[in-house]
């Protein structure tokens, strides 16, 4: 690739990861999947002086339900295994819905869960369902683990806060009520390998036709995916009719902040995100209904 | 360099290669297979998909120290001597090529999805080759090839009357 090539490692464990990772040293990089990696080296917008290859750490790999805390997905977790696992397609299945419209087969073989997060790209499309998933991510170090929900993960457009040395193994999902339903919409110019113009994830917890609780991500419309807080207490408690969509959603568009560039117009994209929550409001009630007759 | 070992159309190599080296590069110019294309070189064209450990990738955004120890078919690996694969025979009797230049990667990405699934409808036949780009055809003529390579293969999604249940008449 004609830079100077880095030094490759690939460590079999945490410990002997933790025994050779140098921190003083940049251009330190955490390989996985390497879809957005590989590319952002190659076109030089990356330096990397030490690749160290994760895939092959057990600690990072698998999914599992865990009685305390719900469902745990293991970071090294590929977009194909994710949209195909049975406990992901039984107790959240907006995020395999969501995993299965990603890019390409060939990415989506490679591509991994905590990739997708690290990278932080507003538009990553698991941050939305995630988001309103309350995800928490699991974080490991030399110096130990932390934990922190998901939405303190985004520090901006390629940026999280994740410290220097610090690694995603987990990302943990509290099992979502049985009357809740959620679905995950994207605009993109083609069905695939489109990053999204606008993403909105909807998940709600509704009584007959009465929104007991909301929670709506929005993603690509501002620095950092974000829920819509103020759409979201409009609609609690709330009948959901035509009016109280059409608001509800008006208020997540005033939220969203959006930029105009190559794939769409600030503007456009504000319409988008109103245009998405409706049908995903929709669709969410609409699905609810036929599933309580 | 680095030492690599694999395992490339069930024949075992040993390679040196760069620890930034593309197992696409590898293939090509250590290995001598120039089936496999390089297209965009960034994942988006797919002119390079290759199957590893049964899975397709785009052999452009994997490092060839990465497939220390992995197997790896490629284009050259379907045919059995001077008999084509049904894909490459479908292919050409469906007229699904015309400069050529994704089609190795076209049929790798079908192979891929008929293995994981033998008898597509014409829309999972679109999406599960959607990281593939072709220039100058359309994608008429390469569905058609999948899904009549899919009959060479299972044989058995014709109805009473011969004809297909799903996808282009023909």
């Amino acid at each position: 690739m004609s830079q100077q090539p880095f030094q490759y490692e690939a460590p079999q464990s945490l410990a002997e990861l933790w025994s050779t990772l140098d921190l003083g040293q940049d251009g330190t990089r955490f390989l996985a999947g390497g879809t957005d990696l590989l590319v952002k080296y190659k076109r030089k917008q990356l330096s990397v002086t030490r690749l160290v290859d994760i895939k092959n750490i057990p600690d990072l790999q698998g999914v599992w339900l865990d009685a305390a805390l719900g469902l745990r997905i293991g970071a090294l977790t590929t977009l194909t295994d994710l949209a195909a696992h049975p406990l992901v397609n039984e107790h959240v299945p907006v995020l395999a819905a969501a995993a299965s419209k990603m890019a390409s087969a060939q990415v989506r073989n490679r591509a991994t869960v905590g990739g997708n997060l690290c990278n932080a790209a507003p538009s990553a499309d698991l941050a939305p369902p995630l988001l309103v998933l309350q995800a928490r991510i699991k974080t490991l170090s030399a110096a130990g683990e932390r934990e922190l929900p998901l939405r303190h993960f985004f520090a901006g457009p390629g940026l999280s806060t994740l410290r220097p040395g610090e690694l995603v193994s987990e990302v943990i999902l509290p099992l979502p009520e049985g009357n809740t339903r959620a679905v995950y919409l994207k605009q993109g110019l083609r069905q695939a390998m489109d990053i999204a113009m606008v993403g909105v994830a909807v998940k709600l917890k509704l009584s007959g036709s009465l929104c007991e609780e909301a929670a709506i991500a929005l993603g690509a419309v501002s620095p950092v995916p974000l829920r819509a807080e103020s759409a979201e207490q409009y609609l609690k408690g709330r009948k959901l009719d035509a009016q109280s969509i059409a608001e509800g959603a008006d208020l997540a568009a005033k939220e969203a902040s959006p930029i105009s560039d190559v794939r769409a117009s600030a503007l456009y994209r504000s319409q988008l995100v109103a245009a998405l929550l409706k049908q995903g409001l929709q669709q969410c009630a609409g699905i609810l209904t036929e599933g309580e007759n | 360099m680095v030492k690599i070992s694999l395992i490339i159309n069930a024949q075992p190599w040993e390679i040196q290669v760069e620890p930034d080296e593309t197992l696409l590069d590898a293939i090509r110019g250590k290995v001598g297979l120039t089936g496999t294309k390089k297209g965009c070189d960034s994942g988006e064209c797919g002119a390079c998909t290759v199957i590893m450990n049964g899975r397709s990738v785009n052999s452009c955004l994997v490092l060839a120290v990465e497939a220390d120890g992995q197997e790896i078919t490629t284009i050259e690996g379907l045919s059995h001597g001077q008999e084509l694969h049904p894909l490459q025979a479908a292919f050409i009797s469906e007229g699904a090529v015309q400069c050529g230049f994704c089609t190795p990667g076209m049929i790798m990405s079908a192979k891929a999805l008929l293995d994981s699934n033998p008898h597509p409808s014409e829309q999972q036949i679109r999406q599960g080759m959607a990281g593939n780009l072709c220039r100058c055809t359309g994608y008429g003529r390469i569905v058609a090839a999948v899904e009549k390579a899919a009959q060479l293969i299972g044989g058995d999604r014709l109805d009473a009357t011969g004809s297909r249940q799903t996808g282009n008449q023909v």
